[in-house]
């Protein structure tokens, strides 16, 4: 082979050297591959909730709905956007429902903390329980022997504590479950009826938002959500004292079937003022509504009318009442 | 050492109890529907074919009127509950009524539409890409878009023509 023929290729060598690195390089780190792209979609299907399935992500679900978020998934990441874009445009559309996983704050943050603290908690327990067979267990001359120390090292021992204490957890998990089953609430969905219902009674179309009530009450008569409505959309519509008092027995047994219900609290404490000038009384269910966690909206709709309350009971208006409008919800025009 | 786990015990029992208890007085998670976040604010952007063929529709050209925007298809049994009414409400002159077809065909929506004689406009969405960004969950849903645009209510289910009067009446009266 003569010097030139050599050179050349040494060449043609090299160009396909150059060639195969730059085509791995573009491969490796130039851009998203299909498969990454296909990767990216399925985590953020599995991420988000099929809207009309219960608790199935839009990856298991085969609902239209589910396909739709697909497909806006798929079209949004080919767009370019980034997997928070993406999060936070579903997120705009229909609340923090549409994501699988709870955020991290409010009762959110309570439910990822609590199985991180009981993980924590059986963990101690199962590593001091091994300690102590450890220290307790030192071979006697037979058991060495015989070889019995070592079959019963094979069986896990609990502690008696570790014992009592799952089982405290598995009763009042129980106790929850049944409590689920039997607590006014369950029965048929009405879920759909009452926020149609809530949402003309919020724009103070009286009529049609009792009839919705009055609807979700013939399926649930022990709803205290929807008795609490009536009961203040009658006590506001009432003429004449009898009127009244009809309303505000309803709303008191809304508020007794509802211990948690905030609407059941407020509407009672408020009437309880405004109807019978009961400053004390009322002040008493406002405080009970502010202990079930209300919402911003509904806390920053109720601030003005609760204010007078506590003033006329001599009480001191809680610091979430004080806040007022400052609260950034926007309210209906009136 | 036993005054420890008793007392770890009862916070253990305080914090289950607690957890119980807002689950025990919670509706159940199928049943639980909030707010829509779209309410009182400029409603998305909403536009598409036209199921009669005549070109492109948007809410934009709404504008200055009271709109119930209807997510509608013809296999879903609700809406064909609600149509009658619908047709109603839009021969009316009450609100201008704009129907998305949500995940349909062309030919079975213009089918059910004439088998109840309603002639509002109608956009398809056969990709349901609209009804993400209105965040719909399943048809029937309607919002009701006041003349400046903003999304002033969201029914779930059936409506009815007297809903919606009421509804666009009393937005008058508040000012919208």
């Amino acid at each position: 082979m003569t010097r030139t023929k050599r050179r050349r290729l040494a060449a043609a060598w090299a160009a396909l050297f150059v060639v195969v690195i730059t085509a791995v390089a573009v491969a490796v780190f130039g851009g998203e591959t299909s498969s990454g792209v296909q990767a990216r979609v399925a985590g953020l299907e599995q991420e988000v909730r099929c809207p009309s399935c219960g608790n199935l992500s839009v990856y298991n679900a085969k609902t239209a709905s589910a396909y739709s978020i697909a497909g806006f998934i798929r079209r949004e990441v080919a767009a370019g956007q980034s997997d928070q874009e993406i999060i936070d445009s579903l997120v705009a559309s229909y609340g923090d429902t549409i994501l699988m996983s709870p955020p991290a704050s409010g009762v959110g943050l309570y439910l990822w903390v609590l199985p991180a603290v009981v993980a924590m908690g059986i963990g101690y327990e199962v590593y001091r329980s091994l300690g102590q067979n450890r220290v307790m267990e030192k071979p006697s001359r037979d058991e060495a022997r015989d070889g019995s120390l070592a079959r019963r090292r094979r069986l896990p021992k609990i502690s008696k504590t570790f014992a009592l204490w799952g089982g405290v957890v598995a009763l009042a998990g129980l106790g929850g479950l049944a409590a689920l089953a039997f607590l006014p609430g369950g029965g048929p969905a009405v879920g759909s009826e009452l926020s149609a219902a809530e949402t003309l009674a919020s724009l103070g179309a009286v009529k049609p938002a009792l009839q919705g009530f009055n609807q979700v009450l013939a399926k649930q008569p022990q709803n205290p959500s929807a008795l609490a409505y009536k009961g203040w959309l009658q006590f506001n519509e009432a003429t004449s004292q009898r009127d009244k008092s009809a309303a505000l027995a309803v709303m008191s047994k809304a508020a007794d079937l509802g211990p948690g219900d905030p609407q059941a609290q407020l509407f009672l404490g408020l009437a309880l003022f405004y109807g019978r000038q009961e400053a004390r009384q009322g002040a008493f269910y406002l405080d009970r509504f502010l202990a079930d966690l209300p919402r911003h909206s509904l806390l920053a709709e109720a601030a003005p009318l609760a204010r007078p309350v506590y003033a006329a009971a001599h009480w001191k208006i809680p610091a979430a009442f004080r806040v007022g409008s400052g609260v950034a919800v926007r309210v209906p025009k009136g | 050492m036993i005054r420890r786990w008793w007392i770890a015990g009862v916070l253990l029992i305080a914090g289950v109890a607690a957890f119980s208890a807002i689950g025990a007085n919670s509706r159940p998670a199928s049943e639980q529907i909030l707010p829509s976040p779209l309410l009182y604010r400029q409603a998305p952007a909403l536009q598409g074919q036209s199921l009669a063929g005549s070109g492109q529709i948007s809410l934009a050209s709404f504008r200055g009127r009271f709109v119930l925007v209807n997510y509608f298809a013809s296999w879903c049994t609700s809406c064909a509950a609600e149509m009658p009414q619908l047709a109603k409400l839009a021969r009316s002159g009450t609100v201008a009524v704009l129907g998305v077809d949500y995940d349909d065909q062309a030919s079975s929506a213009r089918s059910f539409l004439a088998r109840y004689g309603a002639a509002y406009p109608v956009i398809e969405d056969p990709t349901g890409q609209n009804s993400v960004r209105w965040g719909v969950s399943a048809p029937p849903e309607s919002f009701l878009v006041a003349p400046d645009g903003v999304v002033i209510a969201k029914i779930v289910g059936a409506t009815s023509l007297s809903v919606v009067s009421d509804l666009v009446q009393l937005a008058k009266s508040k000012g919208y």
